[in-house]
């Protein structure tokens, strides 16, 4: 480190420095939908009011599930989801402008804001590896000292499979990795359908779940 | 408070005590759909990282992100039935 600032926590971790930037709490709310045929709604999360296409962290209410569906920049991220999913959106700092008087601000090699006291941070307390399978359609992840945390799902894995009905008709049946709240401190990692076709008849393939392992974020600001 | 670091916003809340763990954002960026890409930044083997990719289309296959020394790395997933997606691809460290 050749200048500038360097604070480390308790544990010798590194909390500010002039090199990297942060990311900050932008904006939150909560969406609900209560139909309970799959594939479930589908509602969308604003975000078109934010600098840069944010993080957005999801939190559903114990007994709730989500999963996100897709992402259209500058206007909506999209979840099918049952029940309550709070949500909050961050992004960038150095793209956040509010006036203020007083505070610290640190800025990186790079002249972007490194730091605010203004804004909040966003924090990740643990990160959880996930792979499913065929024989392991779910897993349930507990973090014991982590009360309801928020959690950001990556790299989702896929399931389908298509299964002939009756004699003329196949189906085809997608499924995308989302999240179960089991209790304040566990949630399940699980397959949720995202939709449903028709296929001229005749085809048939077995249950294959796709994918390289997920990455769970456990987070909150 | 021992020592280090706290500090408050301005209704006095705690936005960073001593003993928390923020994130520092290492690198965002966008990789296209059915393309590998990899970046150099100099310093991250040393550092523990998180790195992932978000998908930005529905029904597609978000990229798969991993470190190998310096350079994170990533590469697209295509399926049947599952073509690749344009992703968010985010590094971040957090000690």
């Amino acid at each position: 480190m050749g200048f500038g600032i360097e604070i480390k926590n308790s544990n010798n971790e590194i909390l500010i420095d002039s090199k990297y930037r942060n990311m900050s709490y932008y904006s939150s709310g909560y969406v609900e939908a209560y139909n309970s045929d799959q594939p479930f709604t589908e509602v969308g999360i604003p975000i078109s009011n934010i600098p840069t296409t944010p993080l957005v962290c999801l939190r559903p209410s114990v007994g709730s599930y989500c999963v996100v569906t897709r992402i259209v920049s500058n206007s909506y991220l999209y979840i099918r989801c049952y029940g309550h999913v709070d949500y909050f959106c961050c992004c960038e700092s150095y793209k956040l402008d509010i006036e203020s008087s007083y505070g610290m601000r640190i800025f990186s090699e790079d002249g972007n804001v490194a730091f605010d006291s203004r804004f909040s941070y966003l924090k990740i307390y643990a990160t959880e590896i996930i792979q499913l399978s065929t024989s392991t359609l779910y897993m349930d992840i507990s973090h014991e000292n982590i009360e309801n945390p928020f959690y950001v799902l990556s790299n989702p894995q896929h399931l389908f499979y298509i299964q002939k009905i009756g004699i003329i008709e196949s189906w085809l049946f997608f499924y995308i990795a989302g999240l179960y709240r089991i209790s304040s401190n566990t949630v399940r990692v699980l397959f949720l359908l995202d939709r449903q076709a028709t296929l001229p008849p005749g085809y048939t393939a077995p249950l294959t779940v796709y994918g390289t392992p997920m990455t769970l974020l456990i987070v909150n600001i | 408070m021992s020592y280090g670091l706290r500090v408050r916003d301005s209704n006095s809340n705690i936005i960073l005590s001593m003993t928390d763990r923020i994130t520092r954002l290492l690198y965002v960026g966008t990789a296209q759909a059915f393309t590998n890409g990899q970046i150099e930044i100099p310093g991250v083997s040393y550092l523990q990282t998180v790195q992932f990719a978000i998908g930005l289309e529905g029904q597609k296959a978000a990229h798969t992100v991993w470190k190998d020394g310096n350079y994170i790395k990533w590469e697209y997933r295509a399926y049947s039935f599952i073509p690749s997606s344009d992703s968010i691809i985010y590094v971040f460290a957090y000690t």
